[in-house]
């Protein structure tokens, strides 16, 4: 990996053809409300920030981050970028001919997605906000450190970090065309967007999972008529809305309730139910045991 | 002619004998009282060798580093074990790592070898040099711990940018 500042210019002209990387690339800069940075082309990568907030236009949609949340680059993209409250973010820009020897690798092992779907090297599907998890957030800070670091072997340790990430996103956008394959939609441009907004909603959902939330609120985010989203959101993932939403609690109650000292009610409340019997019910269907008993076989051990 | 940056030579003589610094490459758990917090290797048909189980030809291996987490792993292939005085591996892009063991003016030699590097302007200082120096550190610490000396490695999480993990 090597450790850059963004250039003053523009590293790359805005051009038909995306930038070349031959090794990965992290660029880390600092901001305040005034900072802008020229619309141009961008690798296969990710932005992120790290402090503060700031807008990240992407052909031509504005994506407002903050520490919480990031967004893949696709190879070709348009990016501009302007700060709003002070803080630092970094771009990482992949190595073009490993991201495409993963990809071939990964694609020639498994079966070919549908028949519309021409070029695995598009990332497309996964280019919108996503919502950091815990790794990614102390991944980012350890590539900044390894990059000016003297530690031993530490450009080959940021490179594994970074195999690491560039792994996790490869298989997000096989699962993506797996998944967007099932719309049913020839046209490659409508099968983007429709995947792409059902995917805001599904991340919306996760975020929000413990608030009041309705199939009506997850239909406004994928901007989509509520009957043709429950449609389709059960078409592509085989559940409905609010089925997804209930897993999703299930799954974080499950979490919840491996830590020790956690009541089943508090719980219960954490995730989102407003009634205990249904939480249970609906816990032991999917799970197999009641909460209390899942609590008290899998309380965690670690202090 | 060879590019003089496609391959680097290391040599650290050791007070031991032959066998002793071979054994230092040659399982699990001799590499972890060295070089790694954990080394993990698995045969060819995927299955996960014992520690104390020698390391042979074939052999996959996933590396972890004292000072970082799980995510930063390399994997690698063994290319050649000859149980004797050749030990040799892929490493960084898979460059091969070719370890030679043998005596020198009384003294036991071991002797690393790190070639096929790329030689682009970009990336042959990064993998020379980064490569060369981490390389330097280890073969530092192997000579400390065969000749029954300190662990020099930082083991501590908390204490990062340091030339010991």
């Amino acid at each position: 990996m090597i450790l850059r500042q963004l250039p003053e210019a523009p590293p790359f002209i805005i051009s038909e053809g995306s930038p070349y990387f031959s090794d990965h690339c992290l660029y880390v800069q600092a901001f305040d409300k005034d900072y802008s940075y020229p619309r141009h082309t961008t690798g296969l990568g990710l932005v992120a920030v790290q402090e503060g907030k700031a807008v990240f236009e992407v052909n031509e949609e504005h994506l407002y981050l903050d520490s919480n949340a990031f967004v893949f680059l696709n190879k070709g993209s348009q990016l501009s970028i302007k700060g709003e409250k002070k803080g630092v973010f970094i771009i990482l820009y992949f190595n073009n001919v490993l991201s495409e020897l993963i990809a071939d690798s990964l694609f020639q092992r498994n079966s070919k997605p549908g028949k519309n779907i021409k070029d695995y090297h598009d990332y497309s599907l996964i280019e919108h906000v996503h919502y950091a998890n815990a790794s990614l957030k102390d991944f980012l800070p350890l590539l900044i450190d390894l990059g000016k670091s003297c530690a031993s072997f530490h450009t080959l340790k940021a490179d594994m970090l970074i195999r690491t990430i560039l792994d996790n996103v490869i298989l997000e956008n096989f699962s993506a065309i797996q998944v967007s394959s099932k719309l049913g939609v020839v046209k490659n441009s409508t099968r983007v967007s429709l995947y792409k907004r059902l995917s805001m909603a599904k991340a919306w959902v996760e975020q929000n999972h413990a608030s009041a939330v309705t199939v009506e609120e997850m239909a406004d985010i994928a901007m989509i008529n509520p009957y043709h989203f429950i449609r389709i959101f059960k078409k592509t993932y085989g559940l409905t809305p609010h089925q997804y939403l209930i897993e999703v609690r299930i799954d974080k109650a499950r979490l919840l309730l491996s830590e020790r000292g956690r009541s089943v009610s508090s719980v219960c409340h954490a995730v989102g139910f407003d009634s205990l019997s249904s939480f249970s019910r609906l816990f032991k269907a999917r799970v197999g045991v009641s909460p209390r008993l899942y609590g008290e076989a899998n309380i965690s051990t670690e202090e | 002619m060879e590019n003089q940056w496609s391959k680097f030579r290391l040599r650290v003589n050791v007070k031991t004998d032959m066998a002793a610094a071979y054994k230092a490459w040659n399982t699990s758990e001799a590499l972890e009282s060295w070089f790694l917090r954990k080394a993990v290797f698995k045969d060819a048909e995927g299955n996960l060798k014992d520690k104390k189980a020698p390391i042979v030809e074939g052999d996959t291996y996933e590396w972890f580093w004292y000072g970082y987490p799980d995510s930063v792993v390399e994997k690698g292939k063994v290319l050649k074990a000859n149980g004797k005085n050749v030990f040799s591996f892929t490493f960084s892009l898979e460059c091969p790592v070719t370890i030679t063991i043998y005596e020198e003016a009384g003294e036991t030699i071991v002797e690393l070898v790190e070639s096929d590097l790329p030689t682009d302007t970009e990336t042959a200082l990064k993998y020379f040099v980064g490569d060369s120096r981490g390389w330097i550190f280890y073969m530092a610490n192997l000579k400390s711990i065969l000749e029954g000396g300190l662990d020099l490695r930082n083991k501590r999480m908390e204490l990062t940018n340091v030339i010991t993990s």
